[in-house]
Order: C-alpha cells, then sequence, then structure tokens
C-alpha cells in the first residue's frame, strides 16, 4: 500500500511537464490552417482521373466503364452456368478419414427372416432339393478369378 | 463588468452540430490541454502529440454530428484521443525517441520531488531533467493498455469510473490495469520511492 502511494505521488511529478508558452494559442491557428489545407488537399481517385485524363484526353470514361461492366458480368454469368459439376459419386467413393477398424467388421446378421439375395461380388447358385427358394454363396473374390486346386 | 456565464459544452456542441465552426474552436480551447497531458503522457515526445492531438481534433470536427450526447463531451473526446494515441502507438512500434516537455519550475517546491529526490542514493546527485528521463522511460516500458489507466488515474487525476466508461470497460478492470502497471513501475523507479 506504502508503494503505491509512493508511486502515485511520483506520478504526480508529470503534471508539471508543461508544452511552450503560447503552445494552445498557435494550436487553434495550426488547426485552421490544416483544415483549410485539407480542403484544398484534392482526394486520391480525383489526382488518378486527372493523370489520366491527362494521358489521354479523349478518353470517354463513362462509356468504355459501364461497357467493361457489363462484359465482365456477362462474361461471369456465362461462366457459372457453364462451369462443370461436381460429380457425386467422386464424393462417395471417397474413403472415410476416420473410420476405424472397429467399424469395418461388421458382424453378419443372424435374423430368423428371409434373406434377400445380396449381389456383392460374383455369386454361385447351390441347388439343393429341399430349398425351395434360390440361395446364394458370398465368394470373396470373382468365380473366374479363383485359383484351380493343384494337391 | 459583468461575467458572461460559460457556455457549456452541449451547448456548443449543438452549435458546431448547426454549423457554427467558432463554437468547435470554444472546445477545442476548452479541452486542448487536458487531451494534450493525455497524448503526450501516452507518447512521450512533443512532436508526436502535436500531430496526434490535431487528428484527434480533426476526427471530432467531422464525426461531431455522429455525438448524440449519451456520454459527455469530455468522455467522448477522450475517447477518441485514448484510441487514436493506441492505434498510433501500434504503429510506432518501440522505435521511439523521448522528446519531453519543459518542467514547470514549481516542481522544485513540491514536497513529492523533495521526497523523491531525499531518497535516493546520497552519494549521487539527482537533477529534474534525470528524474523527469526516468518517468517517462518507465512509462513507456507499459503495455498501452497500462499507460493510458495510469496517465488518466494518476497524471491527470481521473476517477476509475471516468476512465471505465472512457475505454468502456469495467472500473474493476481499471483498477486491476492500475495494480499491475504501479507493481511494474515500482521495479523501474525503485531508487525514487521513499520506502526502499
Amino acid at each position: 500500500m506504502e508503494n503505491e502511494e509512493s508511486i502515485s505521488k511520483l506520478l504526480r511529478l508529470k503534471r508539471y511537464e508543461h508544452p511552450p508558452q503560447g503552445y494552445h494559442k498557435a494550436f487553434l491557428r495550426d488547426f485552421h490552417r490544416r483544415q483549410r489545407s485539407e480542403l484544398l488537399k484534392p482526394k486520391a481517385w480525383q489526382s488518378f482521373w486527372d493523370g489520366l485524363s491527362n494521358i489521354w484526353p479523349n478518353f470517354q470514361v463513362p462509356k468504355l466503364a459501364y461497357a467493361t461492366m457489363a462484359v465482365a458480368a456477362i462474361a461471369a454469368a456465362g461462366f457459372l452456368i457453364n462451369a462443370p459439376s461436381q460429380p457425386e459419386n467422386l464424393l462417395v467413393a471417397a474413403p472415410a478419414p476416420h473410420t476405424s477398424l472397429g467399424e469395418l467388421n461388421v458382424l453378419p446378421d443372424f435374423s430368423l427372416e428371409p434373406q434377400r439375395p445380396v449381389t456383392i461380388g460374383s455369386t454361385l447358385p447351390v441347388s439343393s432339393a429341399g430349398d425351395l427358394s434360390q440361395h446364394y454363396v458370398l465368394q470373396p473374390r470373382p468365380a473366374s478369378n479363383d485359383q484351380p486346386l493343384s494337391f | 463588468m459583468e461575467e458572461t456565464p460559460e457556455i457549456s459544452d452541449e451547448e456548443l456542441v449543438a452549435r458546431t452540430q448547426a454549423g457554427d465552426a467558432e463554437a468547435f474552436d470554444a472546445l477545442i480551447v476548452r479541452y486542448s490541454s487536458r487531451l494534450y497531458g493525455l497524448v503526450y503522457n501516452m507518447t512521450s515526445n512533443h512532436e508526436d502529440t502535436n500531430d496526434l492531438l490535431q487528428d484527434i481534433f480533426s476526427k471530432a470536427f467531422r464525426s461531431i454530428h455522429s455525438f448524440r450526447g449519451k456520454s459527455s463531451f469530455y468522455t467522448w473526446m477522450h475517447s477518441i484521443g485514448v484510441n487514436m494515441s493506441i492505434n498510433f502507438l501500434k504503429k510506432r512500434g518501440r522505435r521511439y525517441t523521448l522528446s519531453l516537455d519543459d518542467v514547470d519550475s514549481g516542481v522544485q517546491n513540491d514536497p513529492d520531488f523533495l521526497e523523491a529526490t531525499a531518497t535516493t542514493d546520497p552519494r549521487r546527485e539527482v537533477n529534474l531533467t534525470e528524474l523527469q528521463k526516468r518517468l517517462n522511460e518507465a512509462m513507456q516500458k507499459l503495455s498501452n493498455d497500462h499507460r493510458a489507466v495510469v496517465t488518466m488515474f494518476d497524471v491527470q487525476g481521473m476517477p476509475h469510473s471516468e476512465i471505465a466508461k472512457i475505454l468502456k470497460t469495467s472500473e474493476g478492470t481499471v483498477r486491476s490495469r492500475l495494480f499491475y502497471a504501479h507493481r511494474q513501475l515500482q521495479n523501474y523507479l525503485q531508487e525514487f520511492m521513499s520506502n526502499k
């Protein structure tokens, strides 16, 4: 607490620092002078157009500007309409980066309901006298690619 | 001679908003000294202060129509002053030179000055110029936010509530900034403090 007061006392001494005598009167004069010079100062875009018209006196700025803007707008619209859309299946085929091993190990369906034929990969019909409906056995690879058994 | 009553800030602002530029001159005369103190103690450089003060009043004049009187004109002006000073200091970075004002000779009789110079190492004579330089160097070591609070509270004597309004923050934040700024300044100015 004493330190706090001591530092505050020191800082209060800064109140004795003053600008030179007559500074504030001169400040107001300077403020008016700056305001007037700001009014006379040309704007940046104005200087640009002045410079441009000096280089090319017959430059038809508004007409050309409107024509250019119209052409640019038509071109942009045409590009947007004709832009090829991204095929959706590309997005579907992309592997999910966060798929875990556990998610890939899908358990087989043990329900008693009749199985619908599965058409993943190639399937081979299994004929059986007792079976009324046709059954298919899933093969890990297409049948045509099976290696012949050799003993 | 009859004393003319002082025109209120609100009246001068209303006149300025109505197009009377001289009314704004009266506001400049009224506030330039206090705002000078604010900016000078933030920058520790007279030339920078002069340029910045011109810009501050110029901005205030341009945006006087946006002043709706929700706060006092004094608070509004100080908000512009603090924000513009902080923006300037961010751009200036660490490249700065001290360009200090004259110190009023009255300081020689100030008991706080006598105490500060008496508590320094007796083997070394500390003069006014050195104390001023050390004070300003210490101020410049503070962050901009801390320096703004120290300037308004310790140097300009504003209450916490007013500072909080100017900085659009809570009084607690102002007190906290002051506490940390003082602690930092104690390290820099240890040799001038009475209970070292």
